[in-house]
């Protein structure tokens, strides 16, 4: 009877356990591989140092430098890859940057940047060199570290404070929705610690509604719709959370380097992942940057595909009416790469 | 007493050889980038963080991107 008893609470354990499970995945891509290699563009020659972003909207396609030491963006014609101008000066003046971030591209052909150590957004217009206009970003938010455009009068934000796994803010800055957690499940450390080492890329696609980000550290990819406020999935590949030591109040990331990019599109979500452990990279710093792996979700998190590159990248975009991605190779002079899916 | 003394000369020669056997085990267990020593980025005293290399991890320290954080 006590057998039968202790059983059926078993029985009752694992059911609970897969009702709570229910949006959480495992991602394995072995038996989905294949080899594709990329074709080199040709951008002339504009020395970049750190190229991270690319983004490619009509005739447009503009590369974010990381590192730029002259400018951190650059805006070329597309397909012809001429350079029609370079923007955005790094240094302490009032319309220059102290960082850059990224760069997101709205309907209407205007450049939105975002500046991590000023906690600005600077929007430019098209056509003109010269700052449109500077949203502050609000006290409340602790190094922003992504964003993209929800709406006309909404971005989404990740930040530092870590008490909520992003926030909605309106033109001008001000938090208008907190939403979700941060899905640690050990969750044993400081809510700042914890968002330093589940620091993620985001995308938003305004035709699904779904925001996807992708943990720099470990292997995770959260899925949201911003229209239903829903959790679609949580996503974990083999490496798992973020590894991290917490030193002082800083996470020190331990465990591995894992993606640097996402990309949402119309019924595919793509990753970029590296994959190398900091041990790795510690015992090899000149090692080439970047991942060769592009993972390929559909817009529920189930893995469909995992391209194996010939070439190391950092961020990349994606023409779903051609099937192909440009993506940016930083270890070589001609970052640009194309690779037909 | 040459005997001694050879044999001193030699525990000397032992000696002198394991130390170097040593440092020379140190140096190459120190990482390559303590030795390449090319470009700390920054370093905070209160929690002994290091950030090294241009990367895309933001060091939590310096606020600029590197390549590791100690």
């Amino acid at each position: 009877m006590n057998n039968k008893k202790l059983f059926q609470a078993f029985v009752l354990m694992l059911a609970l356990q897969s009702c709570i499970g229910n949006n959480k995945s495992i991602a394995d891509f072995d038996a989905l591989s294949k080899k594709i290699s990329g074709k080199v563009l040709l951008t002339g020659a504009v020395y970049m140092r750190y190229p991270f972003r690319v983004k490619q909207i009509d005739s447009t396609l503009v590369i974010m430098d990381l590192h730029g030491t002259d400018y951190y963006y650059h805006e070329f014609s597309f397909p012809e890859l001429k350079l029609k101008r370079s923007f955005a000066k790094p240094g302490i003046g009032p319309n220059e940057f102290l960082d850059a971030e990224n760069i997101r591209i709205d309907k209407r052909g205007r450049f939105y940047l975002l500046d991590a150590n000023k906690s600005s957004i600077t929007v430019f217009d098209k056509n003109r060199v010269d700052t449109m206009s500077r949203i502050k970003l609000s006290d409340k938010l602790i190094r922003t570290l992504d964003f993209d455009i929800v709406d006309d009068s909404t971005f989404v934000v990740p930040d530092y404070t870590g008490k909520h796994r992003f926030n909605l803010i309106n033109r001008k800055g001000q938090i208008i929705r907190s939403c979700f957690t941060i899905p640690d499940k050990r969750n044993n450390s400081s809510n700042v610690v914890l968002a330093q080492a589940w620091r993620s890329f985001i995308n938003y696609n305004p035709s699904n509604g779904i925001l996807a980000m992708v943990t720099q550290l470990g292997q995770v990819l959260e899925l949201y719709n911003l229209k239903k406020n829903s959790i679609i999935n949580i996503v974990y590949g083999k490496n798992g959370e973020p590894e991290f030591i917490n030193k002082g109040g800083y996470a020190s990331p331990s465990g591995i380097m894992g993606y640097s990019d996402v990309y949402v599109g119309k019924d595919k979500i793509y990753a970029i992942f590296w994959g190398k452990s900091f041990r790795d990279i510690e015992n090899e710093p000149n090692s080439k940057d970047g991942g060769n792996l592009l993972q390929v979700f559909d817009l529920t998190g189930k893995p469909l595909c995992q391209y194996i590159l010939d070439k190391y990248i950092t961020g990349f975009t994606v023409d779903e009416k051609h099937n192909k991605i440009i993506a940016l190779d930083i270890n070589r002079n001609n970052p640009l790469v194309e690779y037909q899916l | 007493m040459k005997k001694i003394l050879y044999s001193l000369a030699v525990l000397v020669l032992i000696v002198i050889t394991f130390n170097f056997s040593i440092v020379t085990k140190r140096v190459n267990n120190v990482s390559s980038i303590a030795l390449q020593n090319i470009e700390a980025l920054s370093y905070a005293e209160t929690t002994g963080q290091q950030c090294f290399f241009d990367g895309s991890v933001d060091c939590p320290v310096s606020k600029v991107k590197v390549k590791i954080v100690y």
